[in-house]
């Protein structure tokens, strides 16, 4: 009974959490009073993610310390070493097992021998990252596929399409207007028509200018568009990776607390829900449960030498 | 019983000039049909021409033809005329000449002043150029280009090259055709009727116009040529056949064309009178005297009133008295026979004309009353006036009645001792009876000389010819006496 209010009890401290340790539920299985329904999720899942030696670790831990010891493998999620050296060191050779958690998201796991984490998004989130990957990948092979000066060129081409007409126009109105001064054909005429032969050799210029730009702006936004295909493909896995993380700092309270609640319910009967009370404050409440843990292991450890004192 | 004589009274012989379009009609009897060596006098009566006074000593005469005159006025107002003939360029100093040609190609150039230099242009040679009066002729420096006429006017020189159809104007005040405002105007493109040959170029009441052979491109605003210059007009069916035929006449200017002398009015805005007929009454004439139109000259004196036009291949000028113009628009003409190679008026309005007998050349200013007087006043040779006047009937109501010559009286203004010769003719035939008349001995003094006549017939002719030493002659009336005979 006490189990199961412990494990209520974080269950509730996860809901009310980050959405993405709601896998932890998973890992500890749908029933948090019944320990061996644990220990198979585990199995389970660790036979699947991570090595064996989890697996050896417990086994030596359940030689040890008898029935509890699996719960101490089971629990022992943390990802940093101090938790796993401490409750190692606490637990002797019993060590804490690789474990895996998994989401709507995916699955992720961490192996706390090699130290890895490891990850597999599930397969819509997958596909949208494939999609992205993809999309991105074709948006970078556009942009070096590009043909940046026919891009150009064709703007360019497109603009002055669009000004010849005019050009012609006003070139025919000088050449009318010169014609009927009698100046068609003179210096005069002709520096007129130079200076709007001129003009229309910025215009051309100023189309370059704009075809350049325009060139540029499309290479601009080719890579934009690759960029965001890639990070919105990259995004599934940052979040796993937050997940990971997540679950690396929570794993070792985790798992300390489960070796103390079985201790207590085992040895004692005694259920100490402090460290779960306020998830506002879950730091100060995870060292208040450290070291709870810790004395209820020590005393654990003590009871076990009587009993077999005995 | 006696018949009655009738008169035929010729007031003012010749006083609207000749009239060779008439042909043998019955016209006013103030035309004439022939005048020859005469002009128009002060008062507007026909008179003969001056004579000549050579300008330079009979040693310094030219040898061959002097095909140019020109007066180079320089930056310091000092004057001097250029000629040139088969062998030189010369500058006239004094009673004589000195030799400018400097090794410069000898061709008839066309002077002009400009900006204190003669510049000469020539359409076969490179253009030539004095910077002072007395200097020596030199090429031109820059960009120069041949011309068939040249013009220094509104700070440029403005040349025509008639082989290209092109006006180049010089850079302002140098004559230099590159660089600078310099530039050039394309002819070709605006020739009406398709293309015309370039002939002369003039300023014109602040227009510039382009003469071509059979039209006519003006102008305006030639102060500017490379921003607003512009074409004001195009006369179409009219040109220039002579290049030195142009001449400025007050606000007209005065040329040759194919069908005779013509002058732009200044009317051109409106054109309304955009050219007029000053040779309508000898415009055939004209015309089969313009055989050769480079030996074409011409000459506006405000003094004499008059325009000439000479015609040297067939030894004749005409004279166009521009002082007063005919109802019908044209001005009243006679004809000089001389053979003239060039002529010019000086800025001290000194007519010079020069003359070639083919081995000689003078030149000479307009003067006296006798031709080829020596530099220094002495020696000259006569000249004969001829005047004819038209096919008289004696008026409408006896007009075909035949008429029996009896008398003519006639009015001369002369001088003492000089003499004449009346002459008439009858029936459209020119088979002149004469008779002489001396001058009664008293100075300058009209002389009514009565004469007999002879001949018979329906129409009559009067004509008078004189030999010119030394004093002018006036004709001022003929009076004819005549018995009315049978109807014809």
């Amino acid at each position: 009974m006490a189990q199961s209010d412990t494990s209520r009890g974080l269950e509730t401290y996860i809901d009310t959490g980050s959405p993405g340790l709601g896998l932890l539920d998973f890992a500890f299985g749908d029933d948090p009073d019944n320990p061996s329904d644990i220990n198979r999720d585990t199995e389970l899942t660790a036979r699947g993610v991570t090595s064996s030696i989890g697996e050896q670790t417990t086994n030596s831990s359940q030689e040890a310390i008898g029935q509890s010891n699996a719960l101490t493998g089971s629990t022992s999620l943390s990802d940093t070493a101090t938790a796993n050296t401490g409750l190692q060191t606490q637990t002797g050779t019993q060590g804490v097992g690789a474990f895996t958690g998994q989401t709507g998201l995916g699955g992720s796991g961490y192996d706390p021998i090699t130290g890895q984490f490891t990850g597999q998004l599930a397969q819509p989130y997958q596909q949208n990252v494939n999609q992205a990957l993809a999309a991105s990948t074709q948006g970078y092979g556009a942009l070096t596929g590009q043909d940046f000066n026919g891009t150009m060129g064709q703007r360019y081409n497109a603009l002055e399409a669009l000004q010849e007409q005019d050009r012609l126009q006003a070139q025919m109105n000088m050449e009318d207007r010169l014609y009927s001064q009698g100046r068609l054909g003179s210096t005069g005429g002709a520096l007129q028509q130079n200076a709007l032969l001129d003009a229309i050799a910025q215009q051309q210029m100023g189309n370059a200018n704009s075809a350049f730009g325009q060139a540029m702006a499309q290479r601009q936004q080719f890579g934009d568009q690759a960029m965001q295909f890639g990070q919105a493909a990259l995004q599934p896995q940052q979040l796993s990776i937050q997940q990971l993380q997540a679950m690396g700092a929570l794993a070792p309270q985790v798992s300390q607390n489960q070796v103390a609640t079985n201790n207590l319910s085992e040895f004692t009967g005694v259920q100490d829900t402090t460290g779960f009370q306020d998830t506002s404050t879950s730091n100060i409440v995870n060292a208040s449960s450290n070291t709870l843990s810790e004395q209820l292991a020590q005393e654990a450890l003590a009871k076990n030498e009587t009993i077999r004192s005995v | 019983m006696a018949r009655p004589l009738v008169p035929l009274e010729i007031m003012a012989p010749g006083v609207l000039g000749l009239n060779k379009q008439g042909g043998d009609g019955i016209l006013p009897v103030g035309w004439a049909t022939k005048a020859v060596n005469m002009v128009f006098n002060s008062v507007g009566r026909l008179a003969s021409r001056k004579g000549t006074r050579d300008r330079v000593l009979e040693a310094n005469k030219f040898s061959g033809t002097v095909t140019v005159g020109h007066e180079y006025i320089d930056a310091a107002n000092t004057k001097t005329i250029i000629y040139v003939d088969d062998t030189a360029i010369y500058e006239e100093s004094g009673s004589g000449i000195n030799d400018l040609t400097n090794s410069m190609n000898v061709v008839p150039y066309k002077f002009v002043n400009f900006n204190g230099w003669c510049v000469g242009h020539h359409p076969s040679v490179v253009p030539i150029v004095a910077t002072t009066s007395g200097g020596n002729f030199s090429a031109g420096g820059g960009t120069q280009y041949n011309g068939d006429d040249v013009l220094a006017a509104w700070g440029r020189l403005w040349v025509l090259d008639a082989s290209i159809n092109t006006l180049y104007y010089s850079d302002l005040l140098i004559n230099n055709f590159t660089g600078g405002s310099s530039g050039s105007f394309d002819l070709a493109k605006y020739w009406p009727n398709g293309m015309d040959a370039a002939i002369a170029i003039a300023e014109w009441n602040d227009y510039l116009v382009v003469f071509g052979r059979k039209s006519i491109i003006i102008y305006e605003n030639p102060d500017d040529p490379n921003v607003s210059m512009a074409i004001a007009d195009i006369i179409e069916g009219i040109g220039c056949i002579a290049r030195d035929s142009v001449q400025q006449v007050g606000s007209d200017l005065v040329f040759l064309s194919g069908s005779g002398v013509k002058s732009l009015g200044r009317v051109i805005r409106e054109k309304s009178l955009p050219q007029r007929d000053i040779s309508k009454n000898v415009r055939d004439y004209v015309a089969s005297l313009s055989t050769s139109t480079e030996t074409i000259k011409s000459l506006y004196s405000e003094d004499e009133r008059f325009y000439l036009l000479s015609f040297k291949d067939a030894g004749v000028v005409m004279c166009f008295d521009m002082a007063q113009r005919l109802e019908d628009g044209s001005y009243r003409a006679t004809e000089w026979t001389m053979t003239v190679t060039d002529m010019l008026v000086l800025q001290d309005r000194t007519s010079v004309i020069i003359t070639s007998d083919g081995t000689n050349s003078e030149t000479q200013n307009y003067t006296g009353y006798l031709d080829h007087v020596l530099y220094d006043g002495s020696g000259g040779t006569t000249y004969d006036i001829d005047y004819e006047g038209v096919w008289n009937d004696f008026g409408q109501d006896i007009g075909h009645r035949e008429k029996i010559l009896k008398s003519v009286t006639t009015l001369i203004g002369g001088t003492n001792g000089d003499t004449a010769t009346v002459k008439w003719a009858v029936d459209y035939t020119d088979d002149f009876d004469t008779v002489g008349i001396t001058f009664p001995k008293i100075n300058k003094a009209a002389a009514g000389i009565k004469r007999p006549m002879t001949k018979s017939g329906e129409v009559v002719k009067i004509g008078l010819s004189s030999t010119i030493y030394g004093t002018e002659k006036t004709l001022k009336r003929f009076n004819v006496m005549a018995k009315l005979g049978r109807y014809v």
